[in-house]
This record gives structure tokens, sequence and C-alpha cells, in this order.
């Protein structure tokens, strides 16, 4: 954030003119970096993201010396020690649950049980009395946050609802993955209608808790959503056909004004859609850069336009031989298939699929070290080994780990194994510690 | 493990130290500007060099084994016997390096540029080069089996004893590319352009040229075995001495091809370019009179169309030449008292002293090099006789025209 003499700063996430005092941008919900209160948030921020396969936040780094000048009294102390007990509650749920339990069915509800949860850090005695006020302090406020917003309208300032929305909304992000994963591949093809039985209670439950929170546009696009979702249902077709999708994509457009981080999937899509194209076009035997180049050039770069393909057609407009052209077609349909099953929340398929995945390439990799001398065709070996890696650049982008496939390039094939292995086991650990809204843990 | 830090590499390279010999294994030196700097036998393997600026670094010898040098701008390094086995050199910069005996097996150089790179020896097995600037490389004695060169540019590159076999070659220019006794059989380079390569003695059986440029291409003795040329254009290609059998040509375009010998030129044209590849024609037409033989007081005759190269030396000889004959008296070959007759297209690198006048009478084409020498007397053919002479030639000769004519 970079801060002016006039008083006011500009998030670095959104470009939104947000006020010096202020913790939270009041329009993307990005945390302002500084303080103890900043690396709170931060925490929070990452142990959320990297459940949801999102990137962390930059990090705040030092104190923000200005924030004690221009924050005085209580109101400001008030917004101070709010903030830091939702970032404890939150790094608190972010530690394994004592034991099974259901997930919140409402955000309110989460933030009351994460809250009732977090064992309060034992503070050193000099400081326990003003750090228990303040704890007291929050427990009140954003009670009444939660359960009453005209309360809190009438005791708080608007400043500390703003941020308390914020907040609101940086942890509907969190949460609102497999709707968000949904709507790329909305973007991306044709998913099934199953997937409205994985989004439609998230939509529901945001709707709501967005309503208590005072967020009325939210409320009413989350619910617009829902509604053209539940519509879509209708039909036999299995697939959301075009009408639908449109209706959905509609629909959708006041959620990626209001909550851009979770619903304008264009970027994220971008991101994502161009490796699964290359890898699934290089899984294809023949196909080398000659024949991506001409695939390319004809304007074939998005998985909806080999969805909708006919060999012959492809031939025509790329020069390449039929028989390429229906391998291409087949290996396409073949992906649409299994990308129209939804995933569960925690993707279990997908890591259980890329843990298969990565053995297999530990033992590729293995067979290639001990080479010649044990009889390996190293070769073979090779070649085997880049097309596992293909298939996991697949599902990692499918799970928006496209820095990781960035990263995986880069590395030897040894750490590519290593590498793998750490992501798996961190995600794993993620899903235990953090089940999506609106689901059940495991 | 490396045994310093990137600080401590850069801090070494700013004092201009030597890094030879330093272990700098899985270290992350992309973007460093590493130029000139010296890394003789050093341990990089899995090393990521992405965007590094290693312009005229010394690698000679070094291990870089899986190490990521996408974008690296190695321009005039020198690699020669550096292990590069696995390594990433996607769009790397490596024009005028030097890679002779260099490992890159299994090593990605998809659009890398390696114009005027030094190759030689160097051993690419499986290697991808798709869309790679390899112009005037040399690669000669280099070994690509099995590797991927789809979209390569090797115009006028070096590659002469390079084994190509079962590599893509697919839609790779090879124009002017010396390949002189390749070995590429069961390579596919359909697409792919060798206009006047030189191919000579190379080893092509099996392999598919489907769709291939051979315009102009110099496959002289080459083992056309099994090969498949369909709808490949063959137009002046030089076809002398291949082996052909089994050579498939289905919807060849070939105007004419040169099926003359080493130093000579013979156009077939049209329906019997098939017949010749096919050995149905056999250049057999074509006869030769090597270096040291002696053939004295005999008659010859030649039929139309037929080839005839002479290096030996013949004494008080007669030789008759049909409609159309080539008759090349080649740099050894010398006719001492002889005598040709006949319509045919007599070119002369020897000597030649007539028995009788005129030596030399009727032919359609007098052609004398400028290595060549002519003592006698021409009689021009009833349609007067096209004379060339290079500068340099002997002649103590006299024209006179056709008898029919006067």
């Amino acid at each position: 954030m970079a801060e002016s003499a006039s008083g006011y700063t500009q998030c670095t996430r959104c470009g939104a003119r947000i006020d010096t005092t202020a913790r939270f941008c009041v329009q993307c919900g990005a945390a302002v970096p500084g303080g103890s209160v900043g690396r709170e948030i931060a925490k929070t921020q990452r142990t959320t993201g990297a459940s949801r396969g999102q990137p962390p936040p930059p990090r705040s780094g030092g104190s923000r010396t200005g924030n004690t000048q221009v924050g005085t009294g209580r109101a400001a102390s008030q917004r101070r020690t709010l903030q830091m007990d939702v970032g404890q509650a939150l790094n608190a749920k972010a530690k394994p649950a004592p034991e099974p339990e259901r997930a919140a069915a409402s955000m309110s509800q989460a933030l009351a049980e994460v809250t009732a949860a977090a064992p309060s850090p034992a503070p050193p005695e000099a400081q326990a009395a003003p750090i228990a006020a303040i704890l007291d302090d929050i427990d009140s406020t954003f009670d009444n946050i939660l359960q009453d917003p005209r309360k809190v309208s009438q005791e708080s300032r608007p400043d500390d609802i703003e941020q308390a929305q914020a907040l609101f909304r940086q942890i509907t992000v969190a949460y609102i993955g497999p709707v968000r994963d949904f709507m790329i591949e909305l973007r991306m093809g044709e998913p099934s209608k199953e997937w409205i039985q994985v989004c439609a209670p998230a939509l529901a439950s945001l709707g709501a808790s967005a309503e208590r929170m005072g967020l009325a546009p939210l409320a009413t696009a989350l619910g617009e959503l829902r509604t053209a979702l539940e519509a879509a249902e209708a039909g036999e077709a299995t697939t959301f056909n075009e009408s639908a999708r449109e209706q959905l994509l509609a629909a959708s457009h006041g959620l990626a004004t209001l909550l851009p981080e979770a619903f304008a999937v264009d970027e994220e899509r971008d991101r994502r859609e161009p490796i699964i194209v290359r890898s699934l076009l290089c899984q294809v035997p023949g196909v080398r850069k000659v024949q991506l180049d001409k695939l390319y050039r004809a304007g074939l770069t998005s998985l909806s336009m080999y969805y909708v393909a006919k060999p012959a057609e492809l031939a025509q407009t790329t020069g390449l031989a039929l028989d390429l052209c229906e391998q291409i077609v087949r290996r396409f349909t073949r992906y649409k298939s299994m990308a129209s099953i939804p995933p569960d929340p925690q993707r279990s398929n997908e890591l259980a699929q890329l843990e298969r995945l990565a053995e297999r390439l530990t033992e590729l990799n293995d067979a290639f070290e001990r080479g010649g001398s044990a009889g390996v065709d190293k070769k073979r070996a090779r070649q085997e080994r880049g097309e596992v890696m293909l298939e996991i650049s697949v599902i990692l982008a499918r799970l928006g780990e496209v820095g990781l496939v960035e990263n995986l390039e880069r590395f030897p094939f040894q750490r590519k194994v290593e590498a793998l292995g750490a992501f798996i086991k961190k995600r794993r650990a993620a899903d235990q510690t953090a089940a999506p809204f609106g689901t059940t843990k495991n | 493990m490396a045994e310093l830090t990137r600080d401590e590499v850069l801090v070494k390279i700013s004092r201009k130290e030597s890094l030879a010999r330093a272990d700098l294994s899985g270290l992350d030196l992309s973007g460093c500007d590493l130029a000139g700097a010296d890394f003789r036998r050093a341990e990089l393997d899995g090393t990521n060099l992405e965007n590094a600026r290693l312009l005229r670094a010394d690698l000679t010898n070094a291990s870089l084994r899986e190490a990521f040098l996408a974008g690296a701008d190695l321009t005039e390094a020198r690699l020669e016997k550096a292990d590069l086995e696995g390594a990433n050199l996607k769009r790397a910069v490596l024009d005028g390096a030097n890679l002779d005996r260099a490992t890159l097996e299994g090593a990605t150089l998809s659009e890398a540029r390696l114009r005027g790179a030094r190759l030689t020896g160097a051993q690419l097995d499986s290697a991808d080069l798709g869309g790679a600037n390899l112009e005037s490389a040399v690669m000669s004695h280099a070994e690509l089996i099995e590797s991927y060169l789809g979209g390569a540019n090797l115009s006028s590159a070096q590659l002469s004893n390079a084994d190509l076999s079962s590599a893509n070659l697919e839609e790779a220019n090879f124009s002017g590319a010396v390949l002189d006794d390749a070995e590429l059989s069961k390579a596919r380079a359909p697409g792919a352009i060798f206009h006047n390569a030189s191919m000579t003695r190379a080893t092509l059986s099996g392999a598919q040229f489907v769709r291939a440029n051979l315009v102009g291409a110099d496959l002289r003795h080459a083992r056309l075995e099994s090969t498949e040329f369909a709808g490949a254009m063959l137009t002046g290609a030089r076809l002398f001495g291949v082996s052909a059998a089994g050579v498939r040509l289905n919807e060849i375009s070939a105007e004419w091809i040169d099926a003359g010998p080493d130093g000579g030129q013979k156009r077939v044209p049209g329906n019997d370019i098939m017949a010749l590849l096919e050995g149905r024609l056999q250049p057999s037409a074509t006869r030769y009179f090597g270096e040291g033989d002696v053939l004295r007081n005999a008659a010859l005759e030649f039929g139309a169309g037929s080839s005839v190269e002479i290096d030996s030396r013949f004494e008080n000889c007669t030789i008759t030449l049909g409609d159309g004959t080539d008759l090349v008296i080649g740099h050894c070959g010398v006719l001492k008292d002889c005598q040709i007759n006949g319509t045919g297209n007599v070119t002369v690198h020897g000597l030649f002293f007539e028995r009788e006048s005129p030596g030399i009478v009727g032919p359609r084409q007098f052609v004398v090099s400028s290595q060549g020498a002519v003592v006698g007397t021409v009689e021009q053919a009833s349609q007067n006789t096209v004379f060339a002479f290079e500068p340099g030639c002997r002649l103590r000769m006299r024209i006179v025209r056709s008898r029919s004519q006067s």
C-alpha cells in the first residue's frame, strides 16, 4: 500500500483509495500491511490460502509507526484489537482440531466457533491485564457485528463495520473455493450439473451470512447466482448447455465486482488453461513443436475449441494429418468427460491421482538413475518420465497450482519428486485442519 | 550440495575469481551476469541459470546435468566436453558457442539459437531441437539418434558423418547443408527442405521423405533402399550411383534429375526418373575407362543417349558416338592419334591429339575446360556445332564446316 500525505493510501491489490487508518481495503478486502496486526492477518491468509490453493498475499514487513499516531483513543484501540483477535482466532483454526467436528453451517457460526476454540496465548504478566481487556472488547464487538448489525451500527464507528465486512469478504474468498473452481470450469467447458450439489449449499450459507453482516448487495448477488444455478438444473442434459452457461456467467457478473478475488476468474482461467491445453496436446503421440505451432496459429488455444472440434475440420484448418486430428479430439473428449465430474471440496480424487503419479515418477526416476547398468532402457524411462510430468501438470493446473507447475519445470527430476511430495503432504494437512465452508470435515 | 551461496558466487565473479571445480549444484543463479566466468570442471547439476548471462563463459568439462538454462545467453561460451544431459536450454542463445564432444542427451534445446555453433562429435541422442536455429553449425560426427529437429533451421550446417537415424526432421530446413556420409536410416523428414544439400554416400534406408524438397540435392552413391519419397520434389537431384531397391516414388515431382557421374551432368527427363530410381533404367549406359588403363588400335561405338568418361590413355583409336551421347575426356584422359565421329557432346578436361585431319567430326557440342588441350581439326555438325572454351585451355585447333554443308 502506497501511503500519501493526504491521509489516503492506495491498495496494492485493487488500486482503490483507502484511509491510512484502515487495516483492510474496503474494495477487495486485502490486508493493509503493518505491525503485529498485519502479521496475524498474513498468517491467516497463508493458512486459508494454502487450503484453497491460493498464493499468499505479500507479507508485511516491520511495524507501522504511523498507525499509533493516527489511531488514538478507544475506537482505534478497538479496531486494532478486533483485528488482532480475528487473526488469532483464524490462526488457531489452522491448527488441528482436537476432535472431529461438523463444519460451521454459516460464516458467523464459523467465526464464533473458531473464536471460542482459539486458546489465548499466555501473555507476559506485565501485559496480561490490558490484553484481557482488549480480548473482552473484541469479543463483544465481534458478537455484535455477527449477531445484530443494527446494534453495531449504533455502537461502532462506520469504519469498524467496513473492516469487519472486508474481513468477511476475505474469509469468503477462502471458503468459496469450490464455487470458484466451478466458475473456472464453466468458462473452460461444459461441466457436469453435479456441480450444483457442491455449489448451491455454499452459496446459500454465504448468502445468509452476508445478509446478517449487512452486505445486502453481496447477499443479493450470491442469491442470483444460486437461483441461476438451480434453474439450470432443469432439463435432462447432464452438463450445462450454452444458454445455461451464459445465464450463469451473467449471474456471476455482480459477484465479480463485489468479490473480485473469488469471482473475477478470467485471469485465473488464463493461467490454468494454457498449461492444460498444452499438456493434453503433448500427450498425443505425434504432437510436437511443429504440430503445436500449427494448432496455435489456427487460434486453437482453448479447451472449449477442442471440445467442439471435428477431426476433419481440425485437419482442414491446421493442415495436420486426419488421423492425428482424430487422436487429438479423442484426447480432449476423454479429458472433458473427466473434467465434467465435480470434485469433492478437498479435491481428494485429484490428490490421490497426484500421489499415484508422484510414486510413478519416483520409480521412473530411480530406474533412470540406475541406468544401463541395471538393464534399464534409459531412453524409455526418460520418455515415460516426461509423459508422467505432463499428467501431473494437468492436475496441478486444475488445482490452481500454476506457480508449482512453473517451478517444477526448473527443477531436476529428483527435486521435482521431492517438491511434489511436499506439496501433497501440505495439502493433505491443510485439508485435515480446514474443511471448506458449508461442508463436512472427514 | 553447493559449497557457495548465490551471493558468494556473485562476489567471486565481481572479483574475477575463478570458479573452476566449484560445486554450485542446485544453486539459483537465475538472471545473474556471469559473462566470461571460469567454470571449468565446475559442478552445476540442477543449477538454475535461467536468463543468466554466460557470454564467453568457460564451461569446459563442466557438469550441467538437468541444469535449467532457459533463455540463458551462452554466446561464444566454451562448453567442450561439458555434460548437459537432460539440461533445459529452451530459447537459450548459443551462437558461436563451442560444444565439441559435449553430452546433450535428452536435453531440451527447443527454439534455441545455435548459429555457427560447434557441435563436432556432440551427443544429442533424444535431444529436443524443435524450432532451433542451427544455421551454419558444425555438427560433423554428431550423434542425433531419435532426436527431434522439427522445424529447425539447419541451412548450410555441416553434418557430414552425423548419425541422424530414427530422428524426426519434419519441416526442418537443410538447404545447402552438408550431410555427406551421414546416417539417416529410418529418419522421418516429411516436408523437410534439402534444397541443394550434399548427401553423397548418405544412408537413407527406410527413411521417410514424404513431401520433402530435394531440388538440386546431391544424393550420389546414397543408399535409398525402401526410402519413401511420396510427393517429394526431386528436380535436379543428383542420383548417380544410388542403390534404390524398394524405393517408393508415388506422386513425386521432378522435371528432370541428374544421373551424371562425378564431375559430369546427365539429365534424365520425366518418366525415366522412375525407371532409374527403381533400377529399371540403370546408369549402366555410362561407360567409364579408369586411370592407368591403356587402349590401343581399337574401334569403339557408343549408342544414343549413353555416357562415356575416359580417364585412360587411348592410342590410335576410333570412337563413334550415337546421337546425344556424352563423351567426357577426364582430367587424366589422353587420346593420342585418335578420331571421334558422331553427333555427341564432347567435353575435354584432358588431352586430345588427332591422328588425321579432321580428328573430330560432327559433334553437336564441343567444350574444352581450362585444364583441357586439343590439337587437331573439328569438322562441325550439319547444324553447326556449339563450342565453348574456358579461359586457360590450350588449343591448336582448326574449325571447318560440315562436308555436307560445303
